[in-house]
């Protein structure tokens, strides 16, 4: 039985940043994930708190602000069992993946920044990738917007008419332009998924010919949209080329997932945990804790036809909410697959949902799950400890709802980061 | 009826189409010929049926590396549908003369010696590459591995001496090795290497009867042939573990084949006890440095190349090669994680899928030009080939840096 001092269970943006910060602090470190973890599915934009409270209708300008009256009001939120000191303590060490590299992440000093989605609305987002730099609302510039017939997840059309139309309502002061770029006039393809086109623009050629393409079509606009497929590991040095080239500045969307910019941030987190000696093994679900006394001496992978155990001092579940797979509906119970740990939720399954899919009210469901002590340990309803040697981080926990709040990728962070640090009873 | 009685047996059902396999595929990274996993997977198997005719013949562009499957969140088992559906279209059309030849090459090559020098003469002759590439479509940019005798087994079998180490009593235990054809025919040092290393460290070795594991039939769509290898090699891997042998591999697609898809895909009877005493080399000497067992090597001064190959990704044990080589003061090694090499066993010799296979490995040979190491390392017959083909730079197995180690005084 091989044995850890750190078991993280999940690959998402909590598990990863958890394995970051016990590495750090010497642990060995064991990183389990039944796949490749959520980070994929998101904008690579990291969001700290974009609403509050959470259905309010304008946007937070400075998150920490509202932090602070959010741990005093809602005590049993994530962010109030972290605690603002480790929220930045999370943050700094989040930025410090991409130093000395040049694709980094930057906020506008304390604010949020408002920022374009391929739907062509507007989203509140806190830190965001350098290559995205430029494409907030804030900016007067016209922009041309350009997609490429052969990717299907970005349509340059489909953005620039809902920003026109944000424009006519008195909401944004700049207008948008399409165009669209055949692939197939550029490449041997006629169709791409968002990494392949990335992986081409790394290519000087390929780069030089859409530049090229670009330019010709350029007519007042000084800025340049593209969708997120820049480059995949010298992003910045692409967007810095293409904006000598096209003379203007040139800034990048965010398209549907599966995305680049996630893909960049999970390789990123993959290479420094590899590099600080973390064992990574991706692949093969969890499906058995062993528990005796509220303590986890080892957890049970499968990799058929093998069951193997491995041991560890501490825990740390970060395995999602119902998207990730950390938590699982049965019948009417929701419920935490690997440790049976109780999850928060109402007696009946009638409550789970609002009436309407799109209603400016809540879906309780959205803020199932398990809740932890200050130390992120989980306990039950009545507060008492359920497994001491595990600490819970991320999407699982529950007294949040991250999609009305946009405070997912902040919870995620700063949990991670937290039951990483790992306090002992 | 309760939700709790419902089963899901069909894994395709589970599919989201969240499509972060289709970011994975090294297949479709270089070529739309390809659907990609999730088409061709989960998407195409709506259209599949027992009674339904398999028309899908891109699915045989899938190069076997099953990231699809090891990156899914959902649990869909891609790479396995992916070949399921390969097996039916081999089934139903026939498997090609060409694929059974190549599939048994090395096996027979093994049996037959004697006819290694005629056989290494004759493909270097351009007329007869010529040949082989115009009529059989083995493409004759692929180079073909220099075939040597002894044999491995030969070898072996006549030892007086220990490569240079005297055998400490064996009183570690005793293993019996599963050395692979390839290393049989192609690599025999890398054989050596692993009985020099095990023996140094005080464990018995035997090499046990054995066969192809069957891999190179599966990866071709040929179930059958890969399943009475199996049944074969099962017989006497287990007669070595009931005389209290553990079994070693140092080839991660061999012992990807015997310790998984022997019980898992074949669920043969007694698979699953094979599994559990079946053993990589690094992982096994790993578990022997844990219980403190491990000799300690010498001071060796090299800058390595760590490429971790597919098979060892999909078993789940992490990357015990690599926690192998951090244990030898002096050795700088830097990890190149980066998916597949592109050859995929046979994949990278036909003719219609090699430059498939080149332009997949490009990314991995731009990164090894850049990095410039001594040598690469990697656990794998199949990626020290495809590497040694796109740089030219010296590419070993993790044990003979292990064993260069102990060599040295």
């Amino acid at each position: 039985m091989m044995h850890y001092d750190v078991i993280v269970i999940g690959m998402g943006l909590a598990g990863l940043m958890a394995a970051k910060t016990a590495a750090e602090g010497g642990k060995s470190v064991l990183l389990l994930g039944k796949g490749v973890g959520r980070a994929h599915m998101h904008t690579g934009c990291i969001d700290l708190l974009g609403y509050y409270p959470s259905g309010s209708s304008v946007s937070v300008e400075n998150p920490f602000e509202f932090i602070g009256r959010l741990i005093e009001e809602r005590p049993n939120h994530p962010y109030a069992r972290v605690g603002i000191p480790d929220i930045r303590m999370a943050l700094t060490s989040f930025l410090g993946l991409f130093d000395g590299q040049d694709y980094t992440y930057f906020s506008q000093g304390k604010k949020n920044t408002v920022t374009l989605t391929p739907a062509g609305c507007t989203r509140t987002t806190y830190l965001l990738p350098s290559t995205m730099a430029w494409g907030g609302i804030e900016d007067e510039r016209d922009v041309l917007i350009v997609g490429f017939d052969g990717l299907k997840d970005f349509y340059s059309a489909y953005m620039a008419q809902n920003l026109n139309s944000l424009g006519k309502e008195g909401r944004l002061s700049f207008k948008a332009r399409p165009i669209s770029l055949p692939l197939s006039k550029f490449s041997a393809r006629k169709t791409a998924p968002a990494l392949v086109l990335a992986r081409f623009f790394e290519e000087e050629g390929f780069r030089d010919r859409i530049g090229e393409a670009v330019r010709a079509e350029l007519r007042e606009e000084e800025r340049v949209a593209f969708p997120a497929v820049l480059g995949v590991e010298r992003s910045g040095k692409v967007r810095k080329e293409l904006e000598e080239k096209l003379g203007t500045t040139v800034f990048e969307i965010p398209t549907l997932p599966p995305s680049v910019p996630g893909y960049r941030l999970f390789q990123a987190f993959k290479r420094h945990l590899q590099r600080n000696g973390v064992t990574v093994v991706m692949g093969f679900a969890v499906t058995e804790a062993l528990l005796r006394n509220g303590t986890c001496s080892g957890v049970t992978v499968t990799c058929p036809p093998l069951q193997r155990t491995y041991s560890a001092e501490m825990f740390i579940l970060a395995t999602g909410s119902f998207f990730g797979g950390g938590l699982e509906a049965k019948g009417d119970r929701a419920v935490e697959p690997i440790f049976g740990l109780p999850v928060h939720q109402p007696a009946s399954r009638d409550t789970w949902f609002g009436d309407r899919f799109f209603s400016d009210d809540p879906h309780p469901i959205a803020e199932f799950g398990v809740l932890v002590d200050e130390r992120l340990n989980p306990i039950d309803e009545e507060g008492r400890a359920v497994v001491r040697n595990l600490h819970v981080a991320g999407s699982i926990l529950s007294g949040s709802d991250p999609l009305r709040e946009k405070s997912g990728g902040g919870i995620a962070l700063s949990t991670g980061y937290k039951a990483g640090k790992g306090e002992f009873h | 009826m309760t939700k709790e009685s419902v089963r899901i047996e069909d894994k395709t059902d589970l599919c989201i189409r969240c499509a972060t396999c289709m970011e994975f595929c090294p297949v479709l990274k270089v070529t739309d010929r390809f659907p990609g996993p999730k088409q061709a997977g989960p998407g195409g198997q709506r259209f599949r049926g027992e009674e339904v005719p398999p028309v899908d013949r891109c699915v045989d562009l899938c190069i076997g590396c099953s990231m699809c499957e090891l990156v899914c969140t959902s649990g869909v088992d891609i790479y396995r549908l992916n070949l399921m559906t390969k097996v039916k279209y081999y089934d139903e059309h026939g498997i090609p003369l060409r694929d059974r030849i190549l599939a048994n090459f090395n096996r027979w090559m093994g049996r037959m010696p004697w006819a290694t020098s005629l056989v290494n003469t004759m493909s270097r002759v351009p007329l007869m590459r010529g040949i082989l590439d115009r009529l059989f479509g083995v493409d004759k940019r692929r180079p073909l591995p220099d075939l040597q005798t002894p044999t491995f087994r030969q070898w072996f079998t006549r030892r007086p001496e220990t490569h240079g180490i005297s055998p400490e009593p064996s009183a570690n235990g005793r293993v019996g090795y599963f050395y692979g054809c390839f290393t049989n025919v192609g690599e025999v040092d890398v054989g050596k290497s692993v009985i020099g290393v095990l023996e140094h460290n005080g464990i018995q070795v035997t090499v046990p009867e054995q066969d192809c594991c069957g891999i190179p039939m599966l990866g071709g769509g040929d179930l059958e042939s890969a399943r009475s290898l199996a049944q074969k090699n099962l017989l006497s891997l287990k007669a070595a573990i009931d005389s209290g042998m553990d079994i070693v591999y140092s080839s991660s697609t061999c012992g990807y084949m015997i310790r998984h898809e022997y019980a898992d895909l074949f669920g043969l009877p007694g698979a699953e006890e094979i599994s559990e005493k079946t053993y990589d080399i690094c992982e096994y000497l790993m578990s022997l440095h844990e219980k403190k067992l491990l000799k300690r090597p010498s001071e060796i001064r090299a800058r390595l190349a760590y490429f971790s190959p597919c098979h060892v990704r999909a078993m789940g044990v992490g990357l015990p090669a690599l926690e192998l080589l951090k244990l030898i003061p002096g050795i700088q090694v830097e990890l190149i994680d980066e998916g597949c090499c592109g050859l995929g066993g046979l994949y990278g010799y036909k003719k219609e899928k090699y430059e498939i296979s080149m332009e997949i490995g490009k990314d991995l040979a731009d990164q090894l030009f850049e990095l410039k190491p001594d040598a690469v390392v990697t656990d794998c017959e199949g990626c020290r080939l495809q590497i040694r083909h796109l740089t030219g730079i010296k590419v070993v197995h993790p044990i003979q840096v292990l064993l260069d180690a102990y060599l040295e005084k």
